[in-house]
């Protein structure tokens, strides 16, 4: 069964209901994605493996259950894709990673079983920068399976490190996909490729099962086609898990989607950062400009301020560092780090060791300062808005690792989401605009830590006056 | 001596150590028999003591793992940790007080 085009770009909400009201089938929906996956998605370097036989046991699964009246939920049947630092029982976690190209896990992650309560269907596993970047890099070549290409240009890159899984929703390859966010490995992904990534507060989804690179600062998060579909998937994702050793406790603020629902009876207030970038493309200033007047019109303050300063961007990088020379120990000792493609990740580590424990603490006995002063914003304002990135996706082309201007590559100041991922605030990019080019824009809207619902309420006000998210390349 | 500051009255902003960092991480040597024989010149913007650290960290780096690096490799890893150094300066400069916890939890699970 052919279905039509269209039909890829549909939002989880929306091929939810079709599967339930059974006008579809979760067999047709992943026979369609799959084969997509393997045409487009081989062209976009978008997947590492895909789990063909794995996704047609589960969507006729679905299909049956769903007909005998057993529901469970607006996942049940709905394809997604998966980062592969996520252990799935039965197929390789290649971790995007030379050294790691032959591992497997014979469990599933907590996500995964998860997924699997849900009635979700696994299409496959998502390429990714190597090692989620936790050893550094500095070209988006970085990688077991080559750059992914943006779809809305194959030429340009789609950032990473959820690199793959920016490809994969971007393209309609599959409605949504689990990444993960150490620092902006989420959103710089979603702000190039237009699509809605949201990375939670830390300790919201369990990590249990997934590879670590800074174990005090990673976190998972879904990317797909709209806020909404965020809240969806995060609503099946979050919950204590006790596996996870930071997951939050479950007497703590706990997530609902219907939280997520803007209401006129509850006024939003925004902060408009102007101080988390050097350098802005003008034109996406002039698409933060657009959406802070759509927040206006909808009955949301929004007021200009500035970031208080700080060390935040020094504390993530010095603490990812320092992390991950202790996560990937025996890959840098035994000398296994020269088999990665990137150059810096090949030597970085040896680096990293050299940083002494006092250096460690004091970087995280400065970490607490930091974040008094990040939820401090919070008093003022529901949420804070900015440029997701200063640029639209780059070239590919222009990130030579041997060049000696891409030697600080991991100096880059990716502000807001550094600054939120070092003090565990949960943050979302939604599409705002594009480029002359037809680039995709990302707006973040960062939230106080476990105030997911404020962040996700602001995108889908957002998203309810807006059509930047409905858009897609034509593939 | 360094002064005590709280994070209300910091004078270092982001935006000025990027721009510092920039221009200071360009670490010239002038051959590669330099990087090994002769004492580098100290970067611009890096105290004495802070590049004594770093030629200290990199005779370690060297001593450890000198085998694995080409000559162009040691040159970096010297580059590398002198923009580590910069970072760790930044984040020394906050005095932290005996009462100042770190961002580490231990849990008891009974």
């Amino acid at each position: 069964m052919t279905l039509p085009a269209d039909t890829y770009f549909r939002t989880v909400r929306s091929l939810g209901d079709v599967l339930r009201k059974r006008q579809m089938t979760s067999v047709a929906l992943t026979e369609g994605y799959l084969e997509r996956c393997r045409t487009i998605g081989a062209k976009l370097n978008a997947y590492v493996t895909l789990t063909p036989e794995l996704a047609l046991q589960q969507a006729r699964q679905a299909d049956d259950e769903i007909k005998a009246g057993r529901y469970r939920g607006p996942l049940h049947g709905v394809p997604y894709a998966v980062k592969d630092l996520v252990a799935v029982r039965g197929y390789p976690t290649t971790w995007g990673a030379v050294p790691y190209k032959n591992q497997s896990f014979d469990f599933n992650a907590t996500v995964i079983e998860r997924m699997n309560e849900a009635g979700a269907v696994l299409l496959g596993k998502a390429a990714m920068i190597e090692l989620a970047g936790g050893l550094g890099y500095s070209a988006g070549t970085a990688s077991l399976t080559g750059p992914a290409r943006n779809p809305w240009n194959p030429e340009c890159w789609t950032c990473g490190s959820s690199s793959g899984s920016g490809a994969i929703v971007a393209a309609g390859l599959a409605p949504w996909a689990l990444g993960s966010d150490t620092r902006g490995s989420i959103l710089c992904p979603s702000a190039w490729c237009g699509v809605s990534g949201l990375r939670p507060s830390f300790g919201r989804v369990s990590r249990y099962g997934s590879m670590a690179i800074a174990y005090s600062m990673d976190k998972l998060g879904p990317m797909a086609r709209s806020a909404e579909d965020c809240a969806l998937v995060l609503a099946v994702l979050a919950g204590h898990d006790p596996l996870d050793h930071d997951s939050i406790p479950a007497s703590a603020a706990p997530f609902a989607y219907e939280e997520t629902e803007f209401s006129v009876n509850e006024p939003i207030h925004i902060g408009r950062l102007t101080n988390v970038y050097d350098k802005v493309d003008p034109e996406i200033e002039t698409a933060i400009d657009a959406a802070c007047h759509v927040f206006e019109q909808a009955g949301a303050t929004v007021e200009r301020c500035e970031f208080p300063d700080g060390p935040f961007e020094e504390a993530a990088e010095l603490t990812i560092l320092m992390e991950a020379a202790s996560y990937f120990e025996h890959l840098i000792q035994s000398g296994g780090c020269k088999a990665l493609t990137d150059p810096l990740g090949q030597i970085n580590g040896y680096v990293s060791e050299q940083f002494s424990a006092t250096d460690f603490l004091h970087v995280q006995r400065v970490r607490p300062m930091l974040q008094r002063l990040a939820n401090g914003m919070f008093d003022r304002y529901t949420v804070l808005i900015s440029a997701a990135q200063p640029t639209a996706a780059q070239l590919l082309s222009s990130r030579d690792p041997e060049h000696p201007k891409v030697r600080d590559f991991h100096l880059d100041r990716r502000a807001p989401d550094g600054v939120s991922s070092l003090c565990g605030l949960p943050a979302i990019s939604v599409p705002c605009g594009f480029s002359e080019k037809r680039l995709p824009f990302g707006m973040q809207i960062m939230g106080r830590a476990l105030n997911e619902a404020a962040v996700l309420r602001a995108a889908r006000l957002y998203q309810s006056h807006t059509e930047w998210h409905q858009q897609h390349p034509t593939i | 001596m360094k002064t005590a500051r709280s994070l209300n009255d910091c004078e270092v902003s982001r935006r000025k150590f990027v721009r510092n960092t920039v221009g200071a991480a360009v670490v010239t040597l002038t051959s590669a028999a330099a990087a090994q024989q002769n004492e580098p010149p100290k970067p611009e913007g890096l105290s004495a003591s802070d590049w004594g650290e770093v030629q200290s960290r990199w005779a370690n780096l060297l001593r450890v793992y000198g085998e694995r690096l080409s000559q162009r490799e040691k040159k970096r890893v010297l580059e590398i940790l002198t923009t580590n150094e910069q970072m760790l300066a930044s984040i020394r400069s906050f005095i932290v007080q005996n009462s100042d916890a770190a961002a580490l939890t231990f849990r008891l699970t009974p």
